[in-house]
């Protein structure tokens, strides 16, 4: 069976999805709403927004992420969402990696044959 | 946290619990408590049922929510015996109680303005019958209707009769020719019946078919 583009983008997701997310509450604490809301902008590393909820309770259970309690000006408290140190390391890990890995693709994508 | 949420939003997180039956308790809750947060974060007391429908929309079917859920964590086996339960929550349940209504509303009705009083207790039973089935399908639906929505279409087929009846003996009392009764009474059963229960299975097909994420 030939892999459509929506398989091949889910399981391109599954890798990259996660240091996406840690990377943006690393950059500044955000709650869920506005995580999901900036993921989906553009259609291409998410597009329903409620998929966002398992993957921060899995990232929560490893560790890499941690939740506050916040008061926001327009109502209720709300659960802010942050990395933790073993978080933050997890995506210097993951940037260190990405890169190179993109390029690899990049010029085995480019170069006639395959790279061997 | 918003005090009351939003029919259509609890009919979501309902229809999500019920996927998420095999994953281990304590994930199922935290993903349900972050797509809880999302709907009172995105969604304000005030607002109608088509800006929560698009809300809805874009946090997608609940199925991709509990598949992503699925797949990266193996699911918790299921205690034995305990299986979820499928609720009559989905859009076809509004349209069948329409149509038992509808039936049951002017199959007796009819009769009383047909036949005389033997036509009219033959058909008492079958749309008795098919009032019980209405109930009973009303009863247990979730998140479709409120419990007053539910108790209106439940006295709606009684509360006809009832009133047909009234009807015909005051106007009988009036001294007013006895074939006109029965075309009275229809009319007052039907015209205020049928537009009740119109509106109320509407209301419910686009509650069930919004809650499963479809529109």
């Amino acid at each position: 069976m030939v892999p459509g583009d929506d398989t091949i983008l889910t399981h391109l997701r599954r890798g990259a999805l996660e240091y996406c997310v840690l990377a943006m509450v690393a950059e500044a604490p955000a709650y869920g709403l506005d995580i999901a809301r900036r993921l989906t902008a553009d259609g291409t590393l998410m597009t329903s927004e409620g998929t966002l909820y398992p993957l921060l309770a899995r990232l929560r259970r490893a560790g890499l992420v941690a939740t506050t309690w916040q008061e926001s000006e327009s109502g209720p408290p709300r659960r802010y969402y942050t990395t933790t140190d073993a978080g933050r390391e997890a995506l210097d890990a993951f940037r260190r990696t990405w890169k190179p890995f993109r390029d690899a693709v990049d010029t085995a994508l480019s170069t006639p044959g395959g790279a061997r | 946290m918003t005090t009351t949420t939003h029919p259509l939003a609890a009919a979501y997180l309902t229809e999500l619990e019920r996927l998420l039956a095999g994953i281990a308790p304590a994930e199922r809750a935290e993903v349900l408590a972050g797509v809880h947060e999302h709907l009172a974060a995105a969604v304000g007391p005030n607002d109608d049922d088509e800006t929560v429908r698009a809300v809805i929309a874009e946090l997608g079917s609940p199925q991709s929510v509990a598949d992503e859920a699925y797949a990266a964590s193996p699911p918790a086996p299921a205690p034995p015996g305990l299986r979820p339960v499928a609720g009559p929550s989905r859009p076809w349940v509004p349209t069948v109680v329409g149509l038992l209504g509808a039936v049951a509303l002017l199959g007796l009705l009819g009769a009383a303005l047909t036949g005389g009083l033997g036509l009219v207790i033959m058909t008492v039973l079958p749309a008795s019958v098919l009032w019980l089935v209405l109930v009973g399908l009303v009863t247990t639906s979730r998140h479709i209707w409120s419990g007053a929505e539910k108790l209106v279409l439940c006295l709606l087929l009684p509360l006809a009769w009832v009133v047909t009846a009234t009807t015909s003996i005051a106007l009988l009392n009036n001294g007013l020719p006895t074939d006109l009764i029965p075309w009275l009474g229809l009319a007052v059963a039907v015209g205020g019946g049928a537009p009740v229960l119109h509106r109320l299975v509407g209301r419910g097909r686009r509650r069930a078919e919004a809650a499963l994420g479809t529109s």
